[in-house]
């Protein structure tokens, strides 16, 4: 059966697969800071919601009602915590934390609570939640609201972190998020949701763990997360026309990792590279590469090199903001100097 | 698993072999090294032993054909194994492609400078680290032992000089190639002087070159067992001397001086890689070979004297006598008789070869002017006991306990020699070299390795 196609940005699929999945399922329901918008002012409560601060969620309050699209206060530590206590007992929320750097508020919610509640309960309790959070520098939004943190995350055991490169996978991927019965965390790179791509009409659900090759190579195997796929995607093209063929791996998933389809590449290409916007030590960067050291160590052809962000916070300042973030030609430049 | 039971190659010229009589039929059960096959090349018979313990399932080539070298013989299954007929046909397919594989890499022609690269050329030290290891990635580690290649002879064209599989896989495809050189093995005609000589030369060009002479009434063939094991690592040569099987037999001075500069010349007519070599000299050869280290002591680097002439006053008369007669197939057979404490080695095809080289026009007067040059009235005329101490050459001398043509005391003459050492072959003749081959091509080569 042909899947029909059509592009979408990045921020419409999440609106797609949000709006799918609560008319498939009336235990869905969206929390936030403004997911909505205009709760409690008068005259705003039906017309003009904001739908999130980038808009992600607008037009979902019109279809599905407030008692399903809920304003929070400003308060994470309180919603998070009420969202996991509403996922123990029925619910399947899906709770926004607007930028990622504020989980150190509510963080006790999110890795005591949630994430241990089968494990304390001997499988008896779970927390089918979904928290969406927003990632990535590039938007002048300085060091409190760019920053990546997902290695963080996906350190803790009973958290899936989930972290979509396209629009396709943006949708099949939350989909995915919401029927799982476990805490997912999906991360939303900023500076993807007004890049377009085509995108499956009707049901589409990715399953977690499942990395995928989004350009295939034979030279070297280029493992990149979230908005770097991109950014790898325009190396690989750079060098194709200098005769480098590479393989770019999309992860899609940091936990579960998906370690085969990365052996199996490496195993091809004998050469590994790793690209993260998040910060170096102790990061998704460095746990693909031990798991490649430790497991394909005799497949390298030469020493495993990461591109990544410097252990800094996000600068404020523009062009020390695009210095920051992993480049093309930074890409370009570590490929040519593993091919000798 | 099954074993395929294969034609061998026992001499660097051998093409075929004829199947005398199999010791084992079909059905019986054979342990691993028994001998399960007589066969009989142009210049011997010998058994084949069986390479795996099974039993005998198929019997290719019947009693009194003959096969070429490396083709199947016979299947030795595993004990406990069911063999069908279709597995054992699947089975010489396989064999008989590996080979038509073989075949084609060896008639590739060798790689010429412009396209080798610099890698292959095995003189490139390999990039090191300060604590001295080898820089290679893990991956072409990994890969330089399946194919058996030796990462310290590799120049890295890796990040930072790494040597990386690439490295490895050209290596290991000019080592193939080097290889199919090898094997390659090449008779020629050569004038020196006016006068023909014929030799072989084989083994890897880059390879030290170590050179054969035989002994009174012998020919290059002498080294037949011997040369194969030789050419894996050196390039060899070995010829019929001036008078002697396949060269030219003029009437000219054959004593032992004339020979040596006769012997030099050759070489500077092979060409300049032949200026420095090894000698190995059997009997009268050794003779030479040991008078040839006297005069040209740059031109030697080692020196292998295997039951060598020179060294002493006595010498048997009965054989010389044998020589000096007008050879028929008895008088060489005899001859041959006196050479092997195990006299049964002898066998007929050896016994007409060498007939048919001395029947040749001008081979009886040439035998018997190196002989009486040499040789006369059961006494050496050449003595050469006097060069040992100046010897600079490190030197082997090998003898066979049970020689009875030079006997083996004048092995004490090894220790005049500086650099020096003595292998004496129990039970064994005048030719170690053909009666303990094996023993001899080990203990030769590990020699000429130090």
């Amino acid at each position: 059966m042909a899947v029909a196609l059509r592009q979408l940005t990045y921020a419409q699929a999440i609106n797609e697969a949000l709006r799918q999945e609560m008319r498939r399922d009336p235990r869905v329901i969206l929390m936030g800071e403004d997911v909505a918008g205009g709760a409690t002012v008068t005259g705003f409560e039906e017309d003009d919601a904001w739908g999130g601060v980038l808009g992600v969620t607008k037009g979902l309050v019109q279809e599905f009602g407030r008692s399903r699209v809920l304003d929070t206060p400003i308060t994470e530590a309180g919603f998070i915590g009420a969202a996991v206590g509403a996922a123990a007992t029925g619910l399947r929320p899906v709770v926004e934390l607007m930028f990622v750097d504020f989980f150190g508020v509510c963080w006790d919610q999110i890795f005591d609570q949630g994430a241990k509640l089968r494990y304390m309960f001997g499988g008896k309790a779970s927390c089918p939640l979904v928290i969406r959070t927003m990632i990535g520098a590039g938007m002048g939004a300085a060091g409190q609201h760019s920053g990546c943190h997902y290695s963080v995350f996906t350190h803790m055991p009973g958290i899936k972190t989930v972290l979509p490169s396209t629009p396709a996978d943006a949708k099949g991927l939350l989909a995915a998020a919401i029927r799982d019965n476990d805490l997912v965390v999906v991360f939303e790179n900023k500076i993807l949701y007004n890049t377009s791509g085509e995108v499956p009409e009707g049901e589409y659900v990715i399953p977690l763990g499942k990395a995928d090759i989004k350009r295939e190579g034979n030279d070297v195997t280029i493992v990149a997360i979230s908005r770097m796929v991109q950014q790898a995607l325009a190396a690989a093209e750079a060098l194709e026309a200098a005769g480098i063929s590479a393989e770019v791996v999309d992860p899609r998933t940091l936990s579960p990792l998906d370690e085969e389809t990365i052996l199996n590449s490496v195993a091809k290409t004998h050469r590994l590279i790793v690209v993260d916007e998040d910060n170096p030590r102790c990061s998704a960067a460095t746990d693909i590469a031990a798991l490649v050291a430790d497991k394909a160590f005799s497949e390298l052809d030469a020493p495993i090199k990461l591109v990544t962000a410097p252990h800094t916070p996000v600068p404020f300042s523009p062009p020390l903001e695009q210095f920051y973030i992993p480049s093309p030609e930074r890409i370009v430049a570590t490929v040519q100097e593993i091919m000798g | 698993m099954a074993t395929i039971v294969s034609m061998p190659k026992w001499g660097l010229a051998m093409k075929t072999g004829m199947v005398v009589a199999w010791l084992k039929q079909a059905g019986e059960t054979v342990q691993q090294g028994e001998p399960i096959v007589e066969i009989e090349s142009e210049k011997a018979t010998n058994e084949v032993e069986a390479p795996a313990s099974g039993i005998m399932r198929w019997i290719g080539i019947q009693e009194g054909d003959s096969a070429p070298v490396g083709a199947p013989l016979a299947v030795i299954a595993a004990m406990d194994e069911a063999l069908t007929d279709e597995q054992i046909a699947s089975l010489l397919r396989e064999d008989a492609e590996a080979r038509r594989q073989r075949t084609e890499m060896q008639k590739k022609p060798a790689a010429s400078p412009s396209t080798a690269r610099p890698t292959a050329t095995g003189t490139v030290r390999a990039p090191t680290t300060a604590a001295g290891r080898v820089n290679a990635s893990p991956a072409a580690r990994r890969l330089a032992q399946e194919l058996g290649v030796d990462l310290s002879t590799l120049a890295g064209t890796g990040p930072g000089g790494m040597i990386g599989r690439e490295d490895v896989l050209h290596a290991a495809e000019a080592a193939k190639v080097a290889q199919a050189a090898t094997e390659e093995v090449e008779e020629r005609d050569v004038e020196v002087d006016g006068v023909t000589i014929h030799c072989l030369i084989a083994g890897p060009v880059n390879a030290p070159h170590v050179v054969f002479v035989h002994g009174l009434g012998g020919s290059l063939t002498t080294w037949s067992l011997n040369l194969p094991a030789f050419a894996e690592q050196f390039r060899i040569c070995a010829l019929d001397m001036m008078g002697a099987g396949d060269s030219a037999k003029p009437a000219a001075d054959y004593s032992v001086a004339a020979l040596t500069t006769f012997l030099a010349r050759f070489l500077d007519t092979l060409g300049s890689d032949w200026q420095r070599v090894s000698l190995v000299g059997h009997s009268l050869g050794g003779a030479i070979a040991l008078s040839f280290a006297q005069q040209y002591p740059r031109r030697v680097e080692q020196l292998i004297l295997v039951d060598s002439a020179g060294l002493g006053p006595e010498i048997d008369a009965t054989v010389l006598d044998l020589m000096r007669s007008q050879p028929t197939l008895d008088s060489v057979r005899s001859e041959l008789t006196n050479f092997f404490a195990q006299p049964e080695l002898v066998q007929q095809a050896l016994v007409e070869q060498l007939y048919r080289q001395r029947a040749q026009p001008g081979a009886h007067e040439a035998l018997v002017a190196t002989a009486n040059a040499a040789f006369g009235n059961g006494q050496q005329h050449i003595d050469l006991r006097d060069t040992l101490p100046g010897l600079n050459a490190p030197t082997l001398f090998v003898w066979g306990a049970a020689d009875t043509i030079i006997p083996v005391t004048h092995a004490q003459q090894a220790t005049s020699s500086p650099r020096s050492r003595l292998q004496i072959f129990p039970n064994c003749g005048h030719c170690p070299h053909i009666e303990q081959a094996d023993a001899f091509n080990q203990l030769v080569l590990s020699f000429l390795r130090e």
